[in-house]
């Protein structure tokens, strides 16, 4: 089989992977090629808009398990293909270096066992790194029940680590993939999660030494193929956050690649529910909010018509509306049409005057919807209304402006995720901190004169 | 008064100099090379004076702060109509307040400057990754780029960073300004687009892998043109390898 043709059915069985991210690197060129971003690139955007910054390829897909909801199962009739050590590392050197990508993404079937599978990619990395002089970004899968050591290698070679927990309940697991109990999974992430928190204390005290998974551990679960409920795969972020350190949990809705009596007959993906996840998710980990605020047991899954921020807004409208010059950060960030950029911006703007309505439109605030929350200087908005009808009425209208780029749904990228939690601003730009320094330079280059022309023939590289 | 610079940087903060020091009333700068001259204003033309320029660039940087220095140069380099007396403003206003400025977020003056920044800052960040290196002959690798606004300089230091080890040319088509890398040094300079060498044997077979790659990783259920069109815009795949027609 060739090259290509393989490079097609390896990328086929790995899209559905959701993680794409490639920041939290901090690996530096030396003398090699390839050096991480902090905030991470996108490279492309594929056709169903999901932004590509990595190679991501399984080595195989000859997969010994037969889980229920995946592509790659035994049973299922697909090609199957398998790659050399050499060819996934041809095709990163060469991606890498016309600047296609922003590293390896590297996941796998299980190939006759996991260790097997494991030791197999742990070559590929090894020789990424101390053959090739390859310092870009690379993420790989620990396979579950693979040898301890093995998994421990690796992490001294790669940037990111995450093993897929797959499905919310230890019930899904038991119909849907019965060879991959709860357990299991657990098992290799709190190994991750363990070595990395051992390894920053070594650091600290010898100060040397690689870095174990240096931008830490991520994992991915199915969403809609089991009758969990949001309330349940929230909390279960929530714990993964809290106890394992997650850096990310991805949510992938069920998307239908093998029919099966077990699976639910979806007609289409349940894109708006991977939606409100991803923004409560956003919630929890930049807002300072908790699951149990979100949701509860009479209150399980997330509203439809309007997302998790606007929706806690509304149960919770006797602690509004607020003074903008004066509240605090945390509550200012509770504010839908307020997101992270949007506060820190208010809060630096407050420093020097105090503002206005105005003012908070140029900074970014999106006053049809944070109209409803805020007094500015003790006066109201213009659309300011109590009555909870009106609120819930016009948030919803201010969701659905058909103009709007966070009307769109179904992205999993990173860039799309702030928007989505309902505020203005742009996740791109609130990364830019950091764009090259050393460019004050260069721009006296510019004053070379016009005729100077420079011709190709006149270099010699 | 109207001053006539020649487009650079360092000439415009030479003008920014004879504002300040020759009192004259100026109503506007422009660059010579967009200007139509009028019988009923007047002109001054600004030679650069590269010792003027640096002294007011120190005095953005000590007077005001290093970071609205960064967001007037990329302002500059926005090349957006009108934006020189819009920094020329913002300049005016520094002085008096000083460091200040870099809070007033929601002053109109400042945002003058620093929406120009901001689109300069992101357009940056969505270069690093659209842009697309091809293999030429003699082991070159070549980009072509044709930027909204005139990015070539912020975006050269990260590829130098990370392609060390690689000949490499990274080409403004539109203003025909290169960045050139020879694994020690790196310049940048105006080019020429003739003679440029052939692909190199090997590129095609990339170029193929990558974009068969690229064509398999959509999921077909989820297809979203307008969504991948609001990060990926339309104009920018002329020079996307996995996007362009052959």
């Amino acid at each position: 089989m060739d090259l290509n043709e393989k490079l097609g059915i390896l990328a086929d069985a790995a899209k559905y992977d959701v993680s794409c991210s490639s920041s939290g690197g901090t690996r530096k060129n030396k003398n090699g090629v390839g050096d991480s971003h902090a905030c991470g690139i996108c490279h492309t955007w594929a056709d169903d808009g999901r932004c590509v910054s990595l190679l991501k390829i399984l080595l195989s897909n000859e997969c010994i398990y037969d889980c229920v909801y995946c592509i790659n199962r035994s049973s299922n009739d697909v090609p199957r293909a398998s790659f050399t050590a050499e060819e996934v590392i041809e095709l990163t050197m060469n991606f890498y270096r016309r600047n296609y990508i922003e590293g390896l993404f590297l996941s796998s079937a299980v190939l006759k066992n996991p260790s097997h599978t494991m030791e197999l990619m742990l070559e590929i990395v090894k020789k990424l790194r101390n053959e090739h002089g390859f310092f870009g970004y690379i993420h790989i899968k620990a396979i579950p029940g693979a040898d301890e050591r093995l998994i421990n290698e690796a992490g001294m070679y790669v940037d990111r680590m995450s093993v897929n927990i797959e499905l919310p309940s230890d019930k899904g697991l038991e119909v849907l993939a019965p060879q991959k109990p709860k357990r299991a999974l657990l098992k290799p992430m709190h190994q991750i999660s363990n070595k990395i928190i051992e390894n920053k204390e070594n650091k600290r005290l010898f100060k040397k030494g690689d870095s174990f998974v240096p931008a830490g551990q991520s994992t991915q679960l199915i969403v809609g193929a089991t009758p969990d409920k949001d309330l349940s795969i929230l909390k279960l972020s929530e714990a993964l956050y809290g106890n394992f350190n997650l850096k990310r949990v991805y949510y992938s809705a069920f998307v239908p690649t093998v029919t099966d009596p077990r699976l639910p007959a979806l007609i289409k993906p349940p894109l708006l529910r991977e939606h409100r996840l991803y923004q409560a998710d956003w919630l929890l980990r930049f807002y300072g909010f908790e699951a149990d605020e979100l949701l509860s047991k009479s209150n399980p899954n997330f509203n439809p018509e309007l997302d998790p921020k606007a929706d806690w807004a509304m149960r919770n409208l006797h602690m509004f509306p607020i003074e903008v010059n004066s509240a605090e950060y945390e509550l200012l960030l509770r504010v839908p049409g307020i997101g992270v950029k949007s506060a820190q911006r208010i809060i630096t703007a407050r420093r020097v005057g105090r503002l206005t309505f105005d003012n908070l439109k140029k900074i970014g605030v999106v006053l049809k919807r944070a109209g409803h929350f805020l007094t500015c200087q003790g006066k109201t908005y213009d659309s300011y209304s109590s009555n909870e009808a009106i609120v819930k009425e016009s948030l919803i209208s201010a969701n659905l402006q058909p103009k709007s780029k966070k009307s769109v749904l179904g992205q999993m990228s990173l860039f799309s995720l702030v928007n989505d939690s309902g505020t203005d601003e742009n996740i791109s730009e609130f990364l830019l901190t950091d764009s090259p320094s050393n460019n004050r330079q260069w721009l006296s280059y510019y004053n070379q004169p016009q005729d100077g022309r420079l011709l190709l023939s006149d270099i010699h590289l | 008064m109207i001053y006539i610079y020649d487009g650079t940087w360092d000439c415009f903060l030479t003008a920014v100099h004879h504002y300040y020091y020759d009192k004259q009333d100026v109503s506007n700068i422009e660059s010579s090379l967009c200007y139509i001259p009028n019988l009923i204003d007047e002109y001054r033309f600004i030679t650069s004076d590269i010792i003027k320029a640096k002294s007011v660039e120190e005095a953005i940087l000590h007077k005001i702060s290093a970071e609205s220095l960064e967001n007037l140069q990329k302002c500059f380099f926005s090349e957006i109509e009108g934006r020189e007396m819009w920094i020329l403003k913002y300049i005016r206003l520094g002085f008096k307040i000083g460091s200040r400025i870099d809070s007033m977020l929601g002053d109109k003056t400042v945002l003058d400057v620093l929406i120009p920044a901001r689109k300069v800052g992101m357009e940056c960040h969505r270069m690093l990754g659209l842009l697309r290196f091809e293999l030429l002959d003699g082991g070159i690798y070549y980009a072509k780029i044709q930027p909204d606004h005139n990015i070539i300089s912020f975006i050269s230091p990260h590829f130098k960073n990370r392609f060390a080890d690689q000949n490499w040319i990274i080409h403004d088509t539109t203003r025909k300004i290169a960045s050139l890398y020879n694994t020690k040094k790196m310049l940048l300079s105006y080019m020429d687009l003739s003679n440029i060498p052939e692909l190199h044997a090997d590129e095609l077979r990339f170029q193929a892998l990558w974009k068969n790659y690229y064509k398999h990783i959509a999921i077909k259920n989820r297809i979203n043109p307008k969504l991948q069109k609001n990060f990926m815009p339309k104009r920018y795949w002329k020079n996307l390898t996995e996007k362009k027609s052959d």
